[in-house]
């Protein structure tokens, strides 16, 4: 067996999987907690990643520090969407039909913005550790995925001790599992609704600067990506957070593994078939749903 | 009393109507009716990009074409519709340009996908449909008003390279090669050529395989091409891909003797982006900024003052190109009668600024096979020789660390 | 104090509450009897904020409250332990308490409930760990009470705590909310089990179809014939 070939192939899996479920994460608790399918998720982290590549252009500013102020930007840009677009939405009969139709169209009008804004030209992130690898034994790491890896740790983590540890994020939690009754012990609805909407978008800017690590991107990637996010989030169970990690790092090794031993053009109808077989047997996900 | 107002302010209006319509017709009828060139490209959605340069070129040819008094002495006016990048819709608005539109000519579309769908479109209505065709297969179906001027056709797409490696002298040509092709209709138009060529000059194909967009991780490709000891690698694939399979050759220190890339590096994103990277990679091209045939530089020396780009990017010559033949075709027919068009480029050699081009049977020219490499973040041809503005670099020297 | 002033309620054209009048004086025990669908959980959601009234008011400490969001009203000190214990089923016996404390008043004081809840409900601290939708059925109706009581509520409304419990379980739980009582709480309690109810509240209210057609100290709606014959089955 080529052990290189494959330990160098499930890094690679695994790197990816772990951001898209950072990616992810917030999509399954906006999904989960408020209900909302929100379509144009991906599309913010898009915004992200380019902001991060013009303040990388620009300024030389490295792309994960730039979070530091694009997380709290995006979370401020949500609070906005939400007061004024979603939270009217919420109240509708079919929520979830509802908000996808909007996100649907806030998705095309950010798309839009970002074409006028950075041309239709795909772009790729270039750092002093760009192709820079670390060796160990035989195998290869490069600096870059890596980086995006520790980021998707690191945010899938603080989002899991914030819904665990704070009382916001446990108000976040009561809400979802009984909202009456959440409410009924002093919970704003459309408050806590309005911080996981914005913590969802911010997580989602670092998802896609985690992405835009390890992938060439253009304002339309987003769509892309949202075909990830709908495969993590489904396979790990909506509003789970640490199952959409799980399904992260799963279906990275399913990628990494098929990437080794098969012919690659199985690899995506291969992933997207474990998703039919998810959906068919446990229609709720791998995991229990558990905010 | 009441109707007899209505009457009168409908007469009154009629009257106005007809006096505005009279004023409108006599007003045009002073300057000559344009010529009107309908169709559609992809102004939005996934080909965005290319088709905006595509626009740009046909309108500058428009352009030119105005200033120096029309064709056939009427100025030309475009009416473009936005197909959204769907083959679908393209087809649809071909026959709303024909049928509803009465287009007096036809302009060619993109990408392949809606070329190929539309050109029985231009059959079946007889309009001539100079574009860049779909690939091969689209020009054996035995249509006769479509042309290739010039096509952008994936079996021809490494000829150049080719015949430049063909040129080597045996002991210097790598040994092995890695192929790697996405897995869709652009990727698998490359590889019979591949296949004629490699067999033809000894290289032994170790690696073939494809892979389903979009490409989740480069590495393990490279991987195996290193392991394999593949000294050639041919990376057949679009930007996203192509990019990422650079960069895990240089993660890796995978050092090829030669890297060929498909469609990826043709756009200008590649040099921009990858900046050193992206250096020493092959391609092909029917058609470059640097060609020598005259036209090119007036065409670059316009990009320059209002895009500020070195040269022009290749879509907007194809789109200046596809408009020249179709142009020369009218003039030299004399008319807008499809038919005599069609002849006529059929039986007269035309002049472009992809240089010289006799269409056969198929509507084909003779195989256009210019070899590229980048060198400096620069494209330069260097192949066929007479052309050239570079001498190849090989073997790619290592990577830059 | 809170006071019910003909409060109308009406779920689209169907009317909940026609007219409904009450108070509950600080430190009583106050008993709220009917049978199902009467209006007494529509009467309590009203209070709490979750439904909109149509007509009259509510007030509380002598200021109106009518149309105040829930959580606001729970900020006021108004606390609901409502039907079927709506307990956050995932969270557990400890994080189920600490969200009865969220509103800012009593989460100061967070530790302190903590202690005396466990210590009045021995068997949640033993749980603590679990999660709430593991409890059986009476330590659930403990836990919804104790999370009431987290939010140290200034009026407590119980919306049938004794729903679904065994005898015993339900005689238990009657005489924790009379010993609550005792100790300076508020309460408003809600239940079909008349005569339990009507033992331990001081006094109490028919309410039938939306309407109150009885009011009284307890001991005169237990002797009142109506009560006798449909809720007690005497």
């Amino acid at each position: 067996m080529n052990t290189v070939l494959l330990v160098q192939s499930l890094i690679g899996g695994i790197i990816m999987g772990s951001v898209y479920a950072l990616l992810g994460v917030g999509f399954s608790l906006t999904w989960g907690v408020m209900r909302v399918i929100h379509i144009s998720h991906a599309a913010f982290g898009l915004i992200a990643a380019f902001v991060a590549y013009g303040c990388l252009q620009r300024w030389g500013i490295d792309p994960i520090a730039s979070l530091v102020f694009m997380v709290p930007l995006l979370f401020c840009c949500a609070c906005f969407v939400y007061r004024f677009l979603i939270l009217p939405v919420t109240k509708a009969r079919e929520v979830i039909v509802s908000s996808m139709i909007l996100t649907f169209g806030i998705a095309i009008i950010v798309e839009n913005i970002m074409l006028l804004i950075w041309g239709p030209d795909p772009r790729l992130i270039t750092t002093w550790y760009t192709s820079r690898v670390f060796i160990v034994g035989p195998f290869y790491f490069q600096y870059a995925p890596v980086a995006g890896f520790v980021m998707a740790v690191a945010g899938v983590g603080v989002i899991h001790l914030f819904l665990k540890k704070t009382y916001t994020g446990k108000a976040v939690r009561a809400a979802w599992q009984q909202s009456d009754a959440a409410q009924l012990y002093g919970v704003n609805l459309t408050r806590i609704s309005m911080i996981t909407f914005g913590l969802a978008v911010g997580s989602a800017g670092a998802g896609g600067v985690g992405l835009a690590l390890l992938y060439s991107f253009e304002p339309h990637a987003h769509n892309l990506w949202l075909i990830y996010l709908f495969l993590v989030v489904i396979v790990g169970g909506v509003g789970n957070v640490l199952g959409t990690a799980a399904a992260g790092v799963l279906i990275g090794i399913i990628t990494g593994l098929s990437l080794a031993f098969l012919p690659y053009q199985w690899v995506n109808p291969l992933t997207f078939g474990l998703l039919m077989a998810v959906l068919a047997v446990r229609p709720h996900g791998l995991f229990r749903s558990e905010v | 009393m009441r109707r007899d107002f209505v009457k009168g302010v409908l007469v009154f209006l009629l009257l106005v109507g007809f006096s505005a319509a009279f004023c409108l017709q006599s007003a045009g009828a002073q300057e000559k009716k344009p010529i009107i060139i309908g169709g559609s490209l992809p102004l939005t959605g996934e080909f965005a990009e290319t088709a905006k340069w595509i626009k740009l070129g046909m309108e500058y040819w428009g352009q030119e074409v105005n200033k120096k008094g029309g064709l056939l002495g009427r100025p030309v006016e475009f009416k473009i519709y936005d197909d959204e990048s769907n083959a679908n819709k393209a087809v649809t608005f071909a026959e709303k340009a024909i049928t509803v539109d009465k287009v007096d000519l036809l302009f060619g579309g993109y990408p392949g996908t809606a070329a190929r769908a539309v050109m029985p479109v231009a059959e079946k209505h007889k309009y001539v449909y100079v574009s860049m065709g779909g690939h091969m297969k689209s020009f054996e179906q035995g249509y006769t008003y479509c042309f290739g001027g010039p096509p952008l056709m994936g079996e021809w797409w490494y000829e150049g390279f080719f015949l430049w490696l063909n040129s080597l002298p045996p002991e210097q040509r790598p040994k092995r090669a890695a192929l790697y092709t996405m897995n869709n209709p652009i990727g698998a138009s490359l590889m019979s050529s591949l296949y004629t060529w490699l067999k033809k000059l000894g290289i032994e194909i170790v690696i073939d395989e494809k892979y389903n967009l979009p490409l989740p991780d480069a590495t393990p490709l490279v991987v195996k091409a290193k392991q394999m000891n593949c000294d050639i690698l041919f990376s057949n694939g679009f930007f996203d891909d192509g990019v990422m399979t650079i960069r895990a050759a240089k993660a890796l220190d995978y050092n090829p003797k030669a890297i060929v890339q498909g469609i990826g590096s043709v756009i200008p994103a590649w040099i921009k982006e990858l900046g050193p990277d992206g250096d020493y990679v092959f391609s092909g091209t029917s058609l470059y900024n640097k060609l020598k045939y005259p036209g090119n530089d007036q065409l670059n020396a316009y990009v320059k003052e209002k895009f500020n780009l070195p040269g022009y990017p290749v879509y907007f010559g194809f789109g200046y190109c596809w408009m020249q033949v179709l142009a020369q075709g009218v003039e030299g027919a004399g008319g807008l009668d499809q038919t005599k068009i069609r002849d006529w480029l059929k039986s007269h050699e035309v002049h472009s600024i992809a240089g010289p081009m006799k269409f056969d049977a198929k509507g084909l020219p003779a195989p256009i096979n210019f070899c590229t490499q980048i060198q400096n973040g620069k494209v330069e041809l260097i192949w066929p020789k007479d052309q050239a503005t570079a001498e190849p670099i090989y073997p790619k020297p290592a990577w830059k660390k | 104090m809170l006071a019910v002033e003909r409060l109308v309620v009406k779920y689209d054209e169907l009317t909940a509450l026609r007219g409904v009048s009450l108070t509950v004086e600080s430190g009583a025990l106050v008993a709220m009897i009917g049978s199902n669908g009467a209006g007494k959980t529509t009467l309590l959601n009203a209070v709490s904020g979750l439904i909109p009234t149509r007509e009259g008011t509510i007030s509380w400490e002598g200021s109106l409250i009518t149309g105040l969001t829930p959580d606001a009203v729970c900020r006021l000190g108004i606390v609901q332990a409502p039907e079927g214990r709506k307990l956050f089923a995932k969270m557990t016996v400890e994080e189920n308490l600490q969200m009865g404390a969220y509103s800012p008043g009593p989460r100061a004081r967070v530790a302190e409930s903590m202690k005396r809840v466990l210590e009045l409900f021995p068997r949640l601290a033993e749980r603590r760990r679990q999660t709430a939708e593991s409890l059986s059925g009476g330590e659930q109706q403990m836990l919804a009470l104790g999370r009431a009581l987290m939010a140290t509520p200034g009026l407590l409304m119980l919306d049938e705590p004794s729903l679904g419990l065994a005898p015993i379980m339900a005689a238990q739980i009657f005489e924790i909310i009379g010993d609550l009582n005792r100790a300076g709480t508020t309460i408003l309690l809600v239940s079909q089990e008349v005569l339990q109810t009507l033992s331990i509240a001081r006094d109490g209210y028919l309410l039938e179809n939306g309407e109150i057609t009885l009011a009284g100290p307890s001991e005169r709606l237990l002797a009142d014939q109506r009560v006798k014959k449909s809720y007690l089955g005497l």
